[in-house]
C-alpha cells in the first residue's frame, strides 16, 4: 500500500513550512552588498544606514595610526576616480599596506563622507596571481585547494 | 633533449593514444568487435602508464631543480625541503591538472581491469566514458596549461618557491585526498552511463560502483577535514570552516554521495528509487566538475582561487553543460526501465527515513551550491551581494541537526513499517539519553538553543548506536559461549556494512559534538606588552616575552605566552605557548601565522599573534577558547575506520 494522499500533503506542508520559517527568520546577517568606492560615491545615499562591503585601494601617504593603541586607523581608499575616508577601530592584518587593496565591512556615515569599518580583509600583492582582485573573506591567500 | 621538450612530447603521445582509445571503444562497442574492445582496454592502460611517466618527469624536474620549466620555477625553489618539492607538483594550476589526469587515468585502468569479466557488457561503454573524460584533461593540459612549458626568454637561476602557507604537512595531503575523492567519482558515473546506454539498469552496475563511491566519500571526508585542520592551525583566525567557495566545492559531492550510499540500500532491499540513485551518481560527478570550474575559472572570488582564466572558464563551463544534457538525456530516455518495483508503505519505515535523509542531503548540496554562485550571479545582473558565514549557518545548522536526528532515528525504524509497540520499545532508551544530553549542558550554564539541541541529539544518536551494538553482541555471544570482545568482532565481521555504518555514525556524532561546542566559543583580541595579562574564559593569558630568530628559509618572531587558571595569577602556568610569525625570505610581504594551542580536556586555548613591535614589545594577539573542537578530528578518524570496515565487504556483496 502506498502512502495516502493526506499523508503526502501533510508531509509536503511540514517541509514547506519548515523552509518558510527558515527564510522568514533569516535576519539578513551575513548577506552584504559589495561595491567599489566609485560605485558607493556615485550615489552614497543609496548605501547608507546598513552594513556594506567596500572595495578599494589604500591611498599612499594617508594612513595614520594612534600610537600604541589597539588599532584605531584612519586612511583614504580609492577606486576609479573617487575617494573615501575610512576609520577602522580594530587591528589591521599584516597584509594591509599603503597602495594595497582592501575590502572593508562597515557603514557609511550620514553625510556619506566617511566610512566606519568594523572588519577588513587586505589583499597582498601575491606573486602567484598578479591579476586577481581582492579577497572577500578575512583569510590569507593560498594558491591551491 | 630538454626535460621540457620530453615532457611535452610525452603529453602529445598521451593525447594521440587517448584519442585512439576513445575511437576504438566507440567503434568497438557499436560493432561488438571484441578485438577493438580489447584494444581500447589496452589503450586505457597505456594512458595510465603515460600519465604516470609524465608525472614522474615533472616530479623529477622539481627534484632536479630544472627552472627552465616555467611551472617548476614558479612553484618551487632550491631551499625547499624535498617533501615540499614533491608536493609542489599539485601546488598550482598546471600541475594540479596533470595530477588530476594521473589519478583519472590510473583509476580508469584499475576500474576497467577489476570489472572486465564480471561486467563485460558494460565495459566497452565504461571505457568510452572514462577515455572521454581523460581526453578532456589531456587536451586542456597539452593546449592550454602545459606544466612542461619552458621559459621563452631566459632561464632563471632559481625558482620563486612554493607559497609558504602551503608548506605545511596538512596542506601536502589535503589536496591529494580531495582529488582522490573527486576523481574517483568518475568511475561510478562511467558505470552508471554504461548501464543507461546498454539498458542493463538492474543492480549489477551499482554493485560495481558502491565501493568506489564509498572510497570517494571517505577521501572527500578526509580531505575536507584535513583542509579544516590546516585552516585551524595555519591561518590563525580560530576557526576551521568559513564557507569559502572552494571549501564548499568539496562539500557538494560529499553530500550527494552520502545520499547515494544510503538510498542504494533501499534499492537493494526494495527495488525502489532506481532512477533517483542514477541521478545521484550523475549529480555527484557533475558537482566535481562544477567544483573544479568554480576553483579554476575565477568565476567566484575565493581565497583558493587559481586566478581568472577565461579559456578554462569556458571549457569547464562547456563540459558542465555537456555532462548535464548527455547524462540526464540518457536518464530520461531510459526512465521506463528504471521504474520503482516497490512502494513506500509508511512514514514510520526505514525507507522513509532514508528518503528524508536524501532530501535533506540534496537540499544541503543545492543550497550550498546556490549560496556559492549567488554573489557572481548578483554581480552579473546588478549589484554584487556577498554571502558570509552567518548566512550559510542560519540554514545549514538546522539542516545538519535534522540529519543528526535521522542518523539516530534510522536504525530504530523497521523496513516497510514500524509498529507502535516496537516504536516505544526502541525509542525509550535513546529518548532518555537525549534528555540527559540536553539537560547536563543546561545545568552547566550553556544557553544556546542550537547548541543544546545539538548535544541532546548527539546523546540520542549515540545511545541508538550503543543499543544496536549491545543487542547484536548479546545475540552473538550465543548465551555466553563467546566473550564480549570476541562476539563484537564476530558481529562486525558478519555484517560489516551494517556495523561499519554504525561506526561511521558514531564518528558523525563526535563531529557534531565538536560543532556544537563552537556555539560556546570565547574570542578575544588583545594588544599586550611583556608582563601584561588578560582574562580569557576560565583562563588568564600572560605575555611572557618575545624572541627573534632565523634559519636558512625564514625569519621568525616567537612570543612566549603563559596560560594560567583564572584567579591563580601567581600560580604555575598550565603551559607556555609559542605562537609565532614567520617571514620567508622569498616572500617577505606575506608572513605566515604559526598558531599554538593548549589542548585541555574538552577544549583548546588557541593563541595566534598578528603584528609585533620588537622595540616596545607590543604584540597583537588573537585569543580563543574553542570547546570540544578536537572531537571533530577524532570523529573524522572514527568515521574513516567505520568506512574502512564497510569497504571490505566484497565477498558478502558478491554472494
Amino acid at each position: 500500500m502506498a502512502l495516502r494522499t493526506n499523508t503526502r500533503i501533510s508531509l509536503v506542508a511540514v517541509a514547506a513550512s519548515a523552509a518558510l520559517y527558515l527564510v522568514l527568520s533569516d535576519s539578513g546577517e551575513g548577506v552584504l552588498e559589495y561595491a567599489y568606492v566609485d560605485q558607493v560615491m556615485a550615489s552614497p545615499e543609496g548605501f547608507q544606514g546598513r552594513e556594506i562591503k567596500v572595495h578599494g585601494i589604500v591611498v599612499p601617504g594617508t594612513v595614520k595610526q594612534r600610537k600604541n593603541g589597539a588599532g584605531d586607523y584612519r586612511f583614504v581608499i580609492e577606486h576609479g576616480d573617487k575617494q573615501l575616508a575610512v576609520h577602522f577601530g580594530d587591528m589591521v592584518p599584516d597584509t594591509f599596506t599603503e597602495g594595497g587593496e582592501v575590502v572593508l565591512t562597515g557603514t557609511l556615515d550620514a553625510g556619506g563622507a566617511s566610512f566606519e569599518a568594523t572588519s577588513m580583509s587586505a589583499k597582498c600583492p601575491s606573486k602567484y596571481e598578479e591579476k586577481q582582485s581582492a579577497l572577500p573573506e578575512p583569510l590569507p591567500r593560498r594558491s591551491d585547494s | 633533449m630538454s626535460l621540457s621538450t620530453l615532457g611535452t612530447l610525452v603529453l602529445f603521445i598521451l593525447f594521440v593514444v587517448n584519442v585512439a582509445t576513445l575511437g576504438l571503444s566507440l567503434v568497438g562497442s557499436r560493432r561488438q568487435d571484441v578485438r577493438m574492445i580489447q584494444g581500447s582496454i589496452r589503450g586505457i592502460d597505456a594512458v595510465a602508464g603515460l600519465s604516470v611517466f609524465a608525472s614522474t618527469l615533472i616530479v623529477y624536474a622539481f627534484l632536479a631543480g630544472d627552472y627552465s620549466i616555467r611551472y617548476v620555477a614558479e612553484t618551487s625553489d632550491a631551499t625547499m625541503p624535498v617533501f615540499y618539492k614533491i608536493t609542489s607538483f599539485w601546488g598550482s594550476l598546471e600541475g594540479s591538472l596533470l595530477f588530476w589526469l594521473l589519478l583519472q587515468a590510473v583509476f580508469a585502468s584499475i576500474a576497467v581491469r577489476a570489472n572486465k569479466r564480471r561486467h563485460a557488457d558494460l565495459i566497452p561503454h565504461v571505457v568510452t566514458i572514462l577515455a572521454g573524460i581523460s581526453l578532456f584533461f589531456v587536451t586542456l593540459i597539452l593546449f592550454q596549461s602545459n606544466p612542461f612549458a619552458p621559459h621563452l626568454l631566459e632561464t632563471p637561476v632559481s625558482g620563486r618557491g612554493l607559497n609558504p602557507l602551503l608548506q605545511n604537512p596538512y596542506m601536502a595531503i589535503h589536496p591529494p585526498c580531495l582529488y582522490l575523492g573527486y576523481v574517483s567519482l568518475s568511475v561510478p558515473y562511467a558505470f552508471g552511463m554504461a548501464a543507461l546506454i546498454t539498458g542493463h539498469v538492474d543492480s549489477a552496475w551499482q554493485r560495481a560502483v558502491r565501493r568506489w563511491t564509498l572510497f570517494s566519500w571517505l577521501f572527500l571526508a578526509a580531505g575536507l577535514t584535513l583542509g579544516g585542520l590546516w585552516a585551524y592551525e595555519e591561518l590563525g583566525w580560530g576557526g576551521y570552516w568559513a564557507w569559502d567557495p572552494v571549501e564548499n566545492a568539496g562539500l557538494l559531492p560529499w553530500f550527494t554521495s552520502t545520499a547515494f550510499l544510503h538510498s542504494i540500500m533501499i534499492q537493494e532491499r526494495r527495488g525502489m528509487m532506481r532512477g533517483w540513485n542514477m541521478s545521484l551518481v550523475i549529480i555527484s560527478f557533475w558537482l566535481t566538475i562544477v567544483g573544479t570550474f568554480l576553483t579554476r575559472s575565477g568565476v567566484v572570488q575565493s581565497v583558493h582561487a587559481f586566478g581568472a582564466n577565461p579559456v578554462l572558464a569556458w571549457t569547464f563551463g562547456g563540459l558542465i553543460v555537456v555532462i548535464l544534457v548527455f547524462s540526464f538525456g540518457l536518464l530520461i530516455w531510459r526512465l521506463p526501465l528504471l521504474r520503482s518495483r516497490g512502494e513506500l508503505e509508511s512514514v514510520f519505515s526505514r525507507e522513509f527515513g532514508f528518503l528524508l535523509n536524501n532530501w535533506i542531503l540534496l537540499s544541503c548540496s543545492l543550497f550550498v551550491l546556490g549560496g556559492t554562485v549567488y554573489p557572481s550571479i548578483s554581480e552579473y545582473v546588478g549589484d554584487r551581494v556577498v554571502l558570509g558565514a552567518p548566512f550559510f549557518e542560519h540554514y545549514m545548522v538546522p539542516l545538519g541537526l535534522a540529519l543528526l536526528a535521522l542518523t539516530g532515528l534510522g536504525p530504530l525504524l523497521a523496513w516497510r513499517k514500524t509498529t507502535p509497540e516496537n516504536l516505544a520499545q526502541q525509542f525509550f532508551g535513546p529518548l532518555a539519553a537525549g534528555a540527559v544530553g540536553l539537560m547536563v549542558p543546561w545545568f552547566l550554564g550553556l544557553r544556546s538553543a542550537w547548541g543544546l539541541a545539538c548535544f541532546g541529539l548527539c546523546a540520542f544518536t549515540c545511545w541508538t548506536i550503543v543499543q544496536e551494538f549491545y543487542r547484536g553482541i548479546r545475540v552473538a555471544r550465543h548465551g555466553g559461549r563467546y566473550g564480549i570482545v570476541d562476539a563484537a568482532i564476530r558481529l562486525v565481521l558478519r555484517a560489516r556494512r551494517r556495523y561499519g555504518g554504525y561506526v561511521v555514525h558514531l564518528g558523525i556524532v563526535l563531529m557534531f559534538l565538536g560543532w556544537g561546542g563552537n556555539s560556546y566559543k570565547v574570542e578575544k583580541k588583545a594588544n599586550l606588552r611583556p608582563g601584561d595579562t588578560v582574562e580569557l574564559g576560565d583562563y588568564m593569558i600572560r605575555h611572557a616575552g618575545l624572541r627573534a630568530t632565523e634559519d636558512w628559509q625564514k625569519e621568525m618572531i616567537t612570543a612566549d605566552v603563559e596560560v594560567l587558571r583564572l584567579g591563580e595569577a601567581d600560580g604555575e602556568p598550565l603551559t607556555t605557548l609559542h605562537p609565532a610569525r614567520w617571514w620567508y625570505f622569498k616572500l617577505p610581504e606575506q608572513p605566515t601565522t604559526e598558531v599554538d594551542r593548549y589542548m585541555a580536556v574538552g577544549e583548546d586555548v588557541y593563541v595566534s599573534i598578528q603584528t609585533v613591535d620588537l622595540g616596545t614589545g607590543w604584540t597583537q594577539m588573537s585569543l580563543y577558547v574553542n570547546p570540544l573542537v578536537n572531537w571533530i578530528w577524532v570523529g573524522t578518524m572514527v568515521l574513516l575506520v567505520g568506512g574502512a570496515i564497510c569497504i571490505g565487504t566484497r565477498k558478502r556483496v558478491e554472494e
